[in-house]
């Protein structure tokens, strides 16, 4: 035994070298650990905390618009609610990149539950039926969150919406179950909220000292997290609707699996989810120029084809945002009448997603921790 | 864990060892850095100076005659019998024959498709490498295929049937009355019984042992001792050039680098596969055996980081809301938990009592039959009181196999 705790020493020795001269090569980055980090202090500050709180006022908006709708519906109120519902689903592209960082992770109800998508609407009709329901036990996880209200708030079910919630026979009970699902999406978004603002939980505070390159450190939790957020995106968004998931695979086309099928602000809601995911590479929030992780990528000096690996993640992100306003809403009518515009979006994401879970990290020296979980 | 990755980047360039009669001293020469282990003062060399035996670690596993092509059968084999088995995961229902499988794993009646291995007529049959507990439970598991694989129906508690993932409608689950995803068991079957315990239970303790021939070289083989540690290391699943190359991987190859962020086995592994066939070509014998003993230790420690694993693809089903696809990954951490069983090395980490108290977890009625609809209870319970059984299951398989809350993260 004595050889292989040689061998490990060994091992130890130098990887606290390599660690020394990694280190040297940037010592104006406080990757290395200890202290605070200006770019997650830019991050958590002007990009976490206002998107979560964006969230927060439309989820609290719309609840407030369907506690109003419920007492006496009509149509003014329910156009209302609709216009609601979009802002608030709008709000949600861009705080879904931190589901996998401190309160969202930790959140139970699983906080990345609230966009479960396609809905699985047999189970949302008998629900309301029964009219006996906990929409949080995992048999209701595709009958709650936004995908529920999209369907309950934009699905005619053959008359007309606001029908359903006046003159069919179960109107009272979807009306109660509209209020279900819209006061835990407002409860869970409030609670994450409110553990990252320095008058709650202040965990903003926690992101921007839990320096270093760990997988436990903020810059670890972020990019992992940043990255499933992306391949939601390129799998779930596109994907699997274009029938292209898994990849290698040719399927039939799926326009029900589109995200806001009902509402068909689908391309609306990717492009601004791509956007999010931008500006946290980017740092470049409306107008102000902020560090983003792109300053980490410069300050190593990665490379990429014999260029600047931030040159070319910010020219395929340029080009993914491009190519997304070219595919018309809905998406789901818009694979099956002209699939190419999607495809092309689709495929540029792929490339997009090498760089951002391959080259970045490895340039960064963090590690991809979340499982493909393909069954093998 | 990244500090170790560098490490290994280095680590991978020549390693030179020197060996001396009555005594080793390991050299391991890295740019500038020697470092000396277990060197002794030798009193009797002290008149009779020896000449310093020197050889070379490759990086890669490229030794002179090796040859395990068996191994590379044995798992072609393998691979057809579970391709066979997940036709059963069809809409509608494919039928899968018990006695086709079975005949599969006895090599007999022809029922592999031959490229370019000639697996029927290779005499090789995986019955010949399997343990004999594995045997019997993949026996059964075949069996029940061939029943469940009948069902024309959807899968529902106390009934089989085929059910798709909510989250990737394309993957399609057959599934047992009990949500036992009988494929991914008898994958894990196989790994655990076939491959994991030939390399633990009978290259590494067997094969190597003393009295097996050093001396005289067949071609294209080399001695006894070096073809036993070659088709010990054919049924690892990795490519020669392995970590660096972590294409085209199997069987526990695959898992060693899914968990690899967790403790480092990809380098752990294969160094020691290297430096042990170095040292066998060398007539190194001591390091051979320290090398044997890492390689038992670390196999028991994989399948205990898989099941580590598979409680986090759990979660990530669990939290998708995709019970069926949960059931799958159960039935894959199940797998690793019987497989713990196969392994009876007397260096094995984990007691059988803490296996049982493992099982328990899944289903503490029925723990030699769980019932997986229990543990989900997908009407009952929420997404955290279905995590917190799963974390109950990575807490007690860190306690046991010593790993922390930062290893068991990254598995």
């Amino acid at each position: 035994m004595k050889k292989r705790i040689g061998i490990l020493f060994f091992a130890g020795v130098f990887a606290t070298l390599a660690v020394v001269a990694f280190s040297c090569k940037k010592t104006k980055s406080t990757m290395a650990g200890g202290g605070t980090d200006s770019v997650l202090i830019n991050i958590g500050n002007n990009i976490i905390l206002p998107a979560y709180e964006q969230l927060t006022s439309t989820t609290v908006a719309l609840d407030a618009a369907i506690t109003d709708f419920n007492t006496a519906p009509d149509a003014t109120k329910l156009a209302n609610v609709q216009t609601l519902f979009k802002s608030a689903y709008v709000a949600w592209q861009s705080a879904s990149e931190y589901n996998g960082v401190g309160p969202a992770m930790s959140n139970q109800p699983a906080f990345s539950g609230l966009n479960l998508f396609p809905v699985t609407t047999t189970i949302i009709d008998s629900n309301i039926i029964v009219g006996n329901y906990n929409i949080n036990v995992l048999a209701n996880a595709t009958a709650k969150g936004f995908p529920a209200l999209d369907y309950l708030l934009f699905s005619d079910g053959g008359s007309s919406v606001l029908a359903n919630y006046t003159t069919d026979i179960h109107a009272a009970n979807r009306k109660q179950y509209l209020a279900a699902v819209s006061a835990d999406i407002k409860a869970e978004v409030s609670a994450v909220c409110n553990a990252w603002q320095p008058t709650g939980g202040n965990y903003v505070n926690i992101f921007a000292t839990n320096t270093g390159n760990s997988i436990s450190g903020s810059l670890g939790l972020l990019i992992n997290s940043l990255d499933q957020d992306l391949e939601v995106l390129k799998n779930d968004k596109l994907g699997i609707p274009l029938g292209k998931q898994p990849p290698g695979t040719t399927l039939p086309i799926l326009p029900k699996e589109v995200e806001g099928y009902y509402s068909g602000i689908s391309v609306q809601l990717a492009l601004v989810q791509l956007k999010a995911i931008q500006s946290i590479y980017t740092g470049v929030i409306t107008g102000s120029n902020g560090m983003g992780l792109d300053h980490y990528v410069v300050a190593v000096n990665a490379q990429y084809n014999n260029g600047p690996l931030s040159d070319t993640i910010k020219t395929r992100f340029a080009q993914a945002v491009i190519d997304m306003q070219a595919i018309p809403d809905p998406l789901s009518a818009t694979i099956q009448s002209n699939p190419l515009p999607a495809d092309n979006e689709y495929t540029e994401i792929q490339r997009l997603v090498v760089l951002m879970k391959t080259d970045m990290p490895s340039s960064l020296g963090i590690l991809i921790t979340y499982g493909d979980n393909d069954g093998d | 864990m990244y500090i170790l990755e560098i490490s290994f980047a280095v680590h991978k360039r020549t390693q030179t060892i020197k060996s001396m009669k009555k005594h080793y001293c390991i050299f391991i020469t890295l740019s500038t850095i020697i470092f000396f282990g277990s060197c002794k003062k030798d009193k009797n060399t002290t008149t009779t100076p020896v000449t310093p035996v020197t050889y070379t670690v490759p990086t890669t596993y490229n030794f002179t005659n090796v040859n395990y092509n068996n191994q590379k059968m044995l798992l072609a084999m393998a691979d057809q019998i579970v391709a066979k088995v997940n036709l059963a995961n069809t809409i509608p229902n494919t039928v899968v024959v018990a006695q086709t499988l079975k005949d599969m794993f006895n090599n007999v009646n022809n029922h592999f498709n031959d490229s370019a291995y000639n697996l029927n007529t290779s005499g090789l049959k995986l019955a010949d490498y399997c343990s004999a507990t594995a045997q019997a439970d993949l026996m059964n598991y075949f069996d029940s295929i061939g029943v469940y694989s009948q069902s024309t129906t959807s899968a529902s508690e106390g009934v089989a049937g085929v059910s798709a993932s909510s989250a990737s409608p394309t993957k399609k689950y057959l599934l047992s009355p009990s949500g036992i995803f009988y494929s991914q068991l008898i994958k894990k079957t196989i790994m655990g019984g076939i491959c994991a315990y030939e390399i633990a239970n009978v290259y590494m303790a067997d094969s190597i042992g003393a009295g097996i021939d050093n001396n005289t070289v067949v071609a294209g083989s080399g001695t006894a001792l070096e073809h036993y540690w070659d088709e010990a290391f054919g049924f690892f699943g990795v490519p020669i050039d392995f970590p660096t190359n972590v294409s085209g991987l199997k069987y526990f190859g695959s898992y060693s680098n899914q968990v690899n962020a967790g403790f480092s086995s990809n380098s752990i592994l294969m160094n020691a596969f290297l430096i042990g066939r170095a040292a066998i070509s060398n007539k190194d014998l001591t390091t051979e055996q320290t090398q044997a003993a890492i390689i038992v230790t670390t196999f028991d420690q994989l399948d205990a980081a898989a099941i580590v694993q598979e409680m986090k693809e759990t979660d990530e089903n669990i939290e998708a809301g995709d019970a069926v696809a949960a059931y799958g990954t159960l039935s894959e951490a199940l797998g690793f938990v019987r497989s713990l069983k196969y392994n009876t090395s007397a260096t094995r980490i984990i007691t059988s009592a803490q296996i049982a108290q493992l099982e328990a977890l899944f289903d503490s009625t029925n723990p030699d039959v769980p019932n997986l609809y229990n543990f989900v209870n997908a009407g009952g319970s929420t997404a955290s009181e279905i995590e917190a059984k799963t974390d109950a299951i990575r807490q007690l398989i860190g306690h046991i196999y010593n790993f922390n809350s930062t290893q068991l993260a990254a598995m």
